[in-house]
């Protein structure tokens, strides 16, 4: 059994600006910058963070037989990987998700880097990497909230194609049972996501006892 | 029941929620993917016998079952037709099983959707959606509402402006924050308690989220500024797994323990949200028993709040700065643009403030030719999103200004309310319906009073109007109407005089237009500082101004100083703690000119280049000596920082971009031989490999190593290996560096690597780098080296073609 797609259209996140200063190699207690370096890179962490459109797609699916190896969802999907199936082995249904930051702030950051502006470039594609990877988390927390309703709580952890034995393969998979093309995302022939800033999740739904 | 009566009832005693009620249908047979309100309603012996046991337990107040019995909740199970009997049912029911033993309470939750300015459900749709289930609880006889599990402030908003614009009903509302104190949208608590409670709301808290011990550091962080009682909800602690199941484990005891430390955090309202039984609520009521809540001390609060961020004003805060920037008055290109439905420069000018050390945000939008109200609306949506600082609506258009507060996820300073007809008749109810916090202005139909004396009693007269809708002094800012000295030399002192009586008598914050005083002056700066210091003496403590200059905000922190809003001195030597003492510091002019184009290399800065070069030629030094001296000594420099740490990489490409721009600007003045070994310059071919998209990492390579003299080829990414080969023949290339960032792509690198050896040119050097490889795998594929950073591939290339 599935569930619908449920489209998240505008994810409202606090910009995680740490994070994107750790991402560019910023070490709190070490790095010194003047108010001038301070001053542009913040101008260019904002523009990139405005150039940012988060949405997501998710939706659930009951787990029909689980083994030690793979895991069968839905309406004869299979997910062949130990390792995601002991991360849903006491899951009774299963989530998948995707995430994008849009085109334009990956079309933006290549646009700067061709016109010689590396600073801002670097501040956009750590804005945009740390905003998708914030926006997956905000996803995930979001439908555990929604979910802890029902009784149920999402898996801490959450899994990927291309994580340990899940192939990148199963990218396909996923957009065809989320519809990710939706979000203006599209697949490669090597299973490669464009616009690039985009995650894709798989988590376990356990019920609460 | 009656607010009144409610607010009795919280005098009296600790009032006690209930328990968990979703996890307890769930327990008597619920099945999944049904709707809660429905099975509810069919199931009506099982809500009778849960809400019996709460009401046995001690529970004061239950909450009637229609958490998800909003339209667009109950579309999802296809019951949207029967919203109203469901709602009406459902309360009617609860209602008629607890016969005056308990408070029922209907429950209005999220929709699932984000509103407007943060989603795609327009503002007043969702007021629409939410007064539709509100009206039909209201039909049921619910004796008051809860708004709970919250996860975004705007929502909430609408919710409470739908229970307010349907009845006088007692209102509670609580949010969902985490550990960190955030709601899922980054709401903090007291942001959310300010916004709320001048709304109108009766009481505020959270619930859900986080258990007892969390919830005791949240009340006690928002109770100094709770006018209102506060209510906490918590979950039987965080969800554990325990013997591989997923439990909340904190036993009844144990979560009733908490009931002391939550009441001396100020807590009045306790209950439990997941995990918690009949026997939760049983040991926390006879807990609570045994306890005196703290009543909210403030009858107001000074404070004006966005969605993720409060600004406090008072004697006791810090002088505030209104930044005035975003105002087209006089402001030729933010006109254009604004005309243009451009708002790059308003965001522009918020960021600016708020690094300027701006409080608060005014927004103007009074512009011939545009719609000021739609101009507003989409300047307030864009600035609730784009930044933490409050913002302050500035029009004389009442319509505009209720636009504005119905729209603005917070509370807003309204600027401002004269005792003009139209002012005080049209302005005044709209600022008090949404509770913000407005500017007084002192002056009347007949124009601006004279004096001091005339000034104060319009002041009074309109405050006394204020008094009516329920403001009280710490609600209102007074203006103290700033006349240009040049035109009127005596209005500076009217102005003084009504300062010093609001801030010493009439003891309401104060504010001016700074800027005013010295129009039509030269060297406006001393005027307008000369008019603040005088005026920090007298009592201001908020001035609406441009915080770009430093002498007014360095003003301001010794003006913090002495009037003692700077307690110990702190926020002062924070400021300027770094800073050499003014008889040491050399003047920039001072400092040799070589050593200021050593200086910009190292700070970055490749906008003051050009004046840099240009002054040190003036002073006679060759270029020569510039490129050997200043910019070569200051690149390594910054390597060395960079390896040190002290710099990261931003500031490694800052200082790459102002040699690169040093070196431009020298080359029509090097001798020719510098020249010609410029000329021959090493190329190196950049490409991703095949299969993969990522291309960050190779850019800023390929940008260092240009900005280091070397001829880039840069293929681009997902490049194949004949094609990399290819290019290497063809531009004679010396090294070719690589990049991938996914084991599933690094395996191409092997391939670019056979290819070259057979077929590129023969002493061609090989060079990898990208988050997956390492040392390790260069060696494997036989590449000459790994470049662990863009620092790294320039040191490589510099020793691959000595």
């Amino acid at each position: 059994m599935a569930a619908e797609i449920n489209f998240i259209n505008n994810i409202p996140l606090p910009v995680p600006e740490r994070k994107i200063y750790r991402r560019l190699g910023h070490k709190r207690h070490l790095t010194k910058m003047s108010d001038g370096q301070v001053k542009k890179l913040e101008a260019a962490i904002a523009q990139g963070v405005s150039r940012c459109r988060l949405r997501a797609v998710w939706r659930r699916f009951e787990i029909n037989k689980w083994t030690a190896e793979r895991v069968e969802f839905g309406d004869g999907n299979v997910f062949a990987s130990s390792r995601l199936a002991a991360l849903l082995e006491k899951s009774k249904s299963l989530l998948l998700f995707a995430v994008t930051a849009g085109a334009e702030i990956v079309a933006s950051a290549s646009a700067l880097a061709a016109r010689g502006d590396g600073v801002g470039a670097l501040a956009y594609d750590a804005a945009g990497s740390e905003m998708v990877d914030a926006a997956a988390a905000w996803v995930q927390q979001y439908l555990n909230q929604r979910f802890k309703r029902g009784n149920e709580i999402l898996t801490k952890r959450r899994f990927s194609p291309g994580y340990g034995d899940l192939e990148l393969k199963n990218q396909a998979v996923l957009f065809k049972l989320l519809d990710i093309e939706q979000l203006g995302v599209s697949l490669t022939e090597d299973f490669m996501m464009i616009p690039e800033k985009t995650v894709t999740a798989i988590a376990g739904i356990e019920n609460i006892n | 029941m009656s607010r009144k009566k409610f607010n009795d009832l919280i005098n009296k005693k600790i009032v006690i929620l209930d328990g968990a009620t979703g996890t307890k249908f769930i327990k008597y047979g619920m099945p999944h993917g049904v709707s809660p309100e429905l099975w509810a309603l069919e199931n009506l012996d099982v809500v009778n016998k849960i809400q019996n046991a709460y009401i046995a337990a001690g529970s004061d107040i239950v909450y009637v079952p229609s958490f998800g019995g909003n339209r667009i909740k109950l579309e999802e199970f296809g019951l949207a037709g029967r919203l109203h009997e469901m709602n009406s049912s459902l309360a009617e029911a609860v209602k008629e099983n607890i016969g005056g033993r308990a408070l029922a309470f209907g429950n209005i939750a999220p929709t699932g959707q984000f509103v407007e300015p943060f989603g795609d459900l327009a503002f007043e749709d969702a007021v629409n959606i939410y007064k539709e289930q509100a009206e039909a609880l209201i039909d049921g006889g619910v004796d008051g509402f809860v708004i709970e599990t919250m996860l975004d402030i705007q929502e909430t908003r609408a919710a409470v402006l739908a229970v307010r614009e349907s009845c006088d009903l007692p209102l509670i509302v609580s949010m969902t924050f985490d550990e960190n104190m955030h709601t899922l949208t980054g709401n903090d608590p007291l942001s959310a308690l300010i916004t709320l409670q001048a709304l109108g709301i009766d009481a505020f808290g959270c619930n859900c989220s986080t258990g007892p011990e969390d919830m005791v550091k949240l009340i006690k962080s928002i109770k100094p500024y709770a006018k209102i009682p506060l209510l906490a909800k918590p979950n039987a602690g965080m969800p554990e797994l325990i013997d591989g199941e997923t439990v909340f484990a904190m036993g009844a005891e144990e979560f009733a323990a908490f009931a002391e430390p939550l009441a001396s955090a100020g807590a009045n309202i306790i209950g439990g949200c997941c995990g918690t039984t009949p026997a939760h609520i049983k040991a926390l009521a006879a807990a609570a028993e045994k306890l005196k809540a703290l009543m909210p001390q403030l009858k107001a609060v000074s404070a004006v709040s966005g969605p993720r961020g409060t600004c406090l004003l008072g004697r006791d805060q810090p002088f505030r700065v209104i930044g005035e920037r975003i105002n087209p008055t006089g402001k030729k290109k933010l006109q254009a643009e604004l005309r243009a439905g451009k708002l790059a420069m308003v965001r522009q000018y918020a960021g600016e403030q708020l690094s300027g050390g701006a409080a608060v945000l005014d927004v103007n939008m009074g512009l011939s030719g545009i719609d000021e109200k739609a101009m507003m609306l989409k300047v307030v949506a864009l600035l609730a999103q784009g930044t933490t600082l409050p913002l302050c609506i500035d029009s004389t258009d009442s319509e505009v200004i209720e636009a504005a507060l119905r729209l603005y996820p917070g509370r807003a300073l309204v600027n401002s309310i004269s005792a003009e007809k139209n002012r005080i008749g049209k302005t005044l109810p709209v600022a008090a319906k949404y509770g913000a916090m407005f500017i007084l202005l002192p002056l009347n139909d007949e124009g601006i009073p004279e004096t001091a004396e005339a000034r104060i009693e319009v002041a009074k007269e309109i405050f006394a109007a204020a008094r009516n809708y329920g403001y009280e002094r710490e609600d209102i800012i007074l203006d103290a109407l700033l006349m240009t000295v040049s035109s009127n030399q005596p209005a500076a002192k009217v102005s003084l005089d009504l300062i010093e009586w609001a801030s010493r008598e009439f003891k309401v914050n104060t504010v001016c237009g700074l800027s005013n005083i010295s129009f039509g002056m030269p060297e406006r700066k001393w005027i307008n500082a000369g008019f603040l210091a005088m005026a920090l003496g007298r009592g201001l403590n908020m001035a609406i101004a441009n915080p770009s200059s430093e002498m007014l905000m360095s003003l301001i922190a010794a003006g913090d100083v002495f009037t003692g809003r700077d307690r110990k001195m702190h926020r002062y030597l924070d400021k300027f703690s770094g800073s050499e003492p003014a008889s040491r510091t050399t003047k920039k002019e001072n400092i040799d000119p070589a050593q200021r184009v050593f200086n910009c290399v190292l700070e970055g800065d490749d906008d003051g280049m050009a004046e840099v070069i240009a002054a040190a030629l003036a002073a006679g030094i060759q270029a020569e000596t510039l490129v050997d001296e200043s910019l070569i000594p200051a690149i390594n420099r910054i390597g060395d920082l960079y390896d040190g740490k002290s710099y990261f990489l931003p500031q490694l490409i800052m200082g790459a971009d102002a040699m690169r721009k040093g070196f431009e600007l020298l080359e029509p003045h090097l001798q020719d031989v510098d020249k010609e070994k410029q000329a021959e310059k090493a190329v190196i071919i950049l490409a991703t490999v095949e299969g993969d998209i990522h291309d960050i990492g190779k850019n800023i390579v390929a940008l260092m190593l240009r900005n280091y003299g070397f001829e880039v080829v840069d293929l681009g990414k997902d490049v194949s290996a004949a094609k990399i080969v290819k290019a290497a023949r063809e531009h004679k290339a010396q090294i070719v560096g690589l990049s991938a960032l996914m084991t599933t792509t690094m395996i191409k690198m092997e391939e670019v690597v056979k290819l070259a050896r057979e077929n590129g040119p023969g002493d061609l050097k090989i060079m990898i780098g990208g988050a997956v490889v390492d040392q390790n795998y260069a060696d494997q594929i036989g590449a000459d080296a790994y470049a662990v950073d863009a620092m790294e591939s320039v040191r490589l290339a510099k020793r691959f073609t000595q």
